[in-house]
């Protein structure tokens, strides 16, 4: 567990240092995920335990949320004047998005099936 | 006696005994209420947690920064659960590069979309600079978004609020939507749900079908791996261009 958390948090460090050295806009905890997945992606070697502590920090991923959406008591004036507006533009967005992303992939599909020969659908 | 009693609270209100109490034992009242309510989307823990913390807060007169001074611990993990987020996220490439031009496109549209019609929208309707940069990443799974975020100059609260509502709007109304559209497909369901209602989207796809479910958190962990860097991106190029002009 100590050496998984360790190399996590050597990780994070990296990414923050690449960040702040090379005045990279993005999060540092972000490019410290992209170091990690094209560490695992190429099946470099990792801590024993690595799997099961990041299944423990995930599961209670939520909890590590709430401090920061508690600052939402900062912005009451905010909520009382531009709230709905907000709501209509987040749900509407979202929808918007979901819809999208359905209409593009059903098209493909369509390509797809159009491409494969006659009696072969299931043959997978 | 009374003496006593305001020099403790005056000791307990910015010491993690009190901010991580309250924050773990608000967490689990959510998680209580949210399994009376057979886990609809409107009664997601964080949400609740949330509320039941600002109530205690408003009541006891205790400010933000007390509070936070003692959780943030709690906040400063979420850097690391971020990097832990690369596991997930090697997990599913192998599904990614199996249909990459369609769960591909799929992303690139619905993310392009979701988070484009917000930052227009609010735009349009005159929102401040900071309303904007707490808003863009809305998609985005939260530990990212809030990351985001920050890097943005957004306020992290606003983001979160905003992380939810697109989260727990997803999973209410976008299977019944995808039903509209005569779409059953687990895969685009999952997509759909994944890019743009991240980890309550997921949750809600888990409970659809677990092929679903998987693509879900697929199409979460492209989505926020690729806004992270292409937001800040986005409004370093449009600040540079704002200058020019």
């Amino acid at each position: 567990m100590v050496e998984s958390l360790f190399f996590l948090l050597l990780l994070q460090l990296l990414g923050e240092a690449i960040v702040r050295f090379l005045a990279l806009p993005i999060p540092g905890a972000v490019l410290g995920m992209l170091l990690l997945w094209l560490w695992l992606v190429a099946s470099l070697p990792t801590p024993k335990k690595l799997e099961p502590l990041v299944r423990g920090i995930l599961d209670y991923l939520t909890l590590l949320f709430i401090p920061a959406a508690v600052g939402i008591i900062e912005q009451k004036q905010r909520i009382v004047s531009d709230g709905w507006w907000l709501l209509l533009v987040l749900v509407f967005s979202t929808l918007a998005g979901i819809v999208a992303a359905a209409w593009v992939m059903r098209r493909l599909e369509k390509h797809d099936t159009y491409e494969t020969p006659p009696g072969t659908e299931n043959a997978q | 006696m009374n003496v006593l009693w305001i020099d403790f609270w005056h000791w307990l209100r910015p010491s993690p005994l009190f901010g991580l109490t309250l924050t773990l034992g608000a967490f689990a009242l959510g998680q209580v209420v949210a399994r009376l309510c057979r886990s609809h989307p409107l009664a997601n823990p964080l949400l609740l947690a949330t509320i039941f913390i600002v109530a205690v807060l408003l009541a006891t007169d205790v400010p933000y920064a007390d509070y936070f001074e003692g959780a943030k611990f709690m906040h400063f993990l979420l850097g690391t659960a971020t990097v832990a987020l690369a596991v997930p996220l090697a997990r599913h490439t192998p599904a990614l590069r199996k249909d990459f031009v369609r769960i591909g496109a799929g992303i690139l549209v619905g993310m392009t979309v979701a988070t484009g019609s917000a930052l227009a929208l609010v735009w349009l309707f005159g929102g401040d600079a900071t309303v904007l940069r707490s808003l863009a990443p809305k998609s985005v799974t939260t530990p990212i978004a809030i990351g985001i975020a920050e890097r943005l100059g957004g306020l992290p609260s606003l983001a979160v609020a905003s992380v939810m509502v697109a989260g727990i709007s997803g999973a209410i109304f976008g299977i019944p939507l995808l039903r509209r559209m005569r779409i059953e497909d687990p895969r685009i369901v999952g997509i759909a749900l994944g890019i743009t209602s991240h980890g309550i989207g997921t949750a809600r796809a888990f409970q659809f079908d677990v092929k679903a479910g998987a693509y879900a958190a697929l199409g979460m962990a492209v989505t926020g791996a690729l806004l992270a860097v292409i937001l800040p991106l986005c409004f370093w190029l449009y600040s540079r261009l704002a200058a020019l002009f």
